[in-house]
């Protein structure tokens, strides 16, 4: 397998693509929804909730060292039970108009790319964080994947609420009619 | 064939290609662009000191803010703002005015490009003749600058499908390099200026969404 940037990069224009199709209406209401798990998710990270969290479930007695890929484990069970259920179904648009023309497939294309960014970014975060459980990592991170890490979701801002700005700003904007 | 029947054929399909643009967007919107895209120019070449001036002045203010300069000491805030160093220099300054240029001109053709702005009026021949005159205009901004470039690809082989692969392909590297200039610059970009430009993009996306409400799948 290549470098992990490449296979960051391919997920985030597998869902620009994926973006482009469905269109930014559609796409916007699940960067809502991902812009809020985001943050929330590196707010309890922040306070050590995680761990915490994985002391308290004890579904299988974990050994101490491995404390790390349980809580990467748990991480990635709630982010992809997120986004499955904000793609999946019934879902929460932004709007019913559709952007049309070339500028409706950019716009498409540019939030799908986001969204892809924000799902590839905190599942790479996530297993830097914990140190890349069940082998996902064999070698060191290229100089490239190095400087990428400080621009991922969790790492572009000091603060992860960050997210929650825009997040709230399209949320008053779809209520608001 | 001579060089200059080479040139007028180029100059022809050059002059055709803007007299046909003309026609479809109409005389008063080719007559706008006309008149703004020369006097931007004119104005930039004589007074571009101004906007210089105003750049450098904006920038100089960015420095203060980010330095906390606002709520800093009078000698302070003086001191800051003395040693920010200038964003538009004598290198860079005809690179600068340059992309002003482009900027208002290609502000002025999407606006005059909209219907509701500037009504179309039909009179093809009228459309043809003011689009071949900004057509002119554009080959005397554009052409000396393109030509700088094409003077500097170095052919190494005289077959007519490798230069212009050669073209092409300096044309593609000036692209490259210049992108990866930018994200380069981006990179050193401040996290509130990264939380800007994700809203204000969001935003620019959203904004013709809003007012109606979201529904089913």
């Amino acid at each position: 397998m290549g470098p992990i940037e490449i296979l960051f990069c391919t997920v985030v224009v597998i869902f620009a693509f994926i973006g482009s199709v469905r269109g930014a209406h559609r796409e916007l209401g699940n960067s809502i929804i991902l812009m809020y798990v985001v943050a929330i998710l590196r707010f309890a990270d922040e306070r050590g909730w995680i761990e915490r969290s994985v002391q308290v479930i004890r579904i299988v007695d974990v050994e101490t060292e491995r404390i790390n890929d349980v809580a990467f484990l748990l991480v990635v069970i709630v982010f992809t039970a997120v986004v499955i259920v904000s793609y999946q179904g019934l879902t929460f648009d932004f709007s019913t108009k559709a952007l049309v023309g070339v500028s409706g497939f950019l716009a498409g294309l540019g939030v799908g790319a986001l969204n892809g960014y924000l799902i590839a970014g905190t599942y790479w975060y996530y297993a830097d964080r914990y140190g890349y459980p069940f082998n996902l990592l064999t070698g060191p991170l290229t100089p490239v994947g190095q400087i990428l890490l400080g621009y991922l979701p969790q790492t572009i801002f000091p603060n992860s609420m960050y997210w929650a700005i825009p997040a709230t700003i399209l949320m008053i904007l779809r209520i608001l009619r | 064939m001579t060089d200059e029947i080479q040139v007028l054929i180029a100059l022809i399909l050059w002059l055709s290609f803007f007299g046909w643009i003309g026609v479809q967007r109409g005389y008063v919107a080719e007559l706008w662009l006309l008149a703004i895209n020369v006097l931007s120019w004119v104005l930039l070449q004589e007074r571009g000191d101004i906007v210089v001036r105003l750049t450098n002045f904006a920038g100089k203010f960015l420095a203060l803010v980010r330095a906390g300069g606002l709520t800093a000491e009078t000698e302070e805030a003086v001191r800051i703002v003395a040693e920010a160093p200038n964003v538009i220099t004598e290198d860079n300054r005809q690179d600068f005015l340059f992309l002003v240029w482009a900027l208002i001109v290609l502000i002025t053709f999407i606006l005059t490009s909209n219907p509701r702005l500037v009504k179309p009026k039909p009179n093809k021949s009228l459309g043809f003749l003011i689009g071949a005159a900004n057509g002119l205009v554009f080959a005397a901004l554009l052409l000396p600058v393109l030509n700088n470039f094409l003077q500097s690809i170095n052919f190494q082989q005289d077959g007519g499908l490798s230069r212009l692969f050669t073209v092409i392909g300096s044309f593609w590297t000036l692209f490259a390099e210049t992108l990866g200039g930018f994200w380069a610059w981006m990179l050193t970009w401040p996290a509130g200026a990264w939380l800007l430009l994700i809203t204000a993009l969001l935003l620019l996306i959203a904004w013709p969404l809003r007012g109606s409400a979201a529904g089913k799948k």
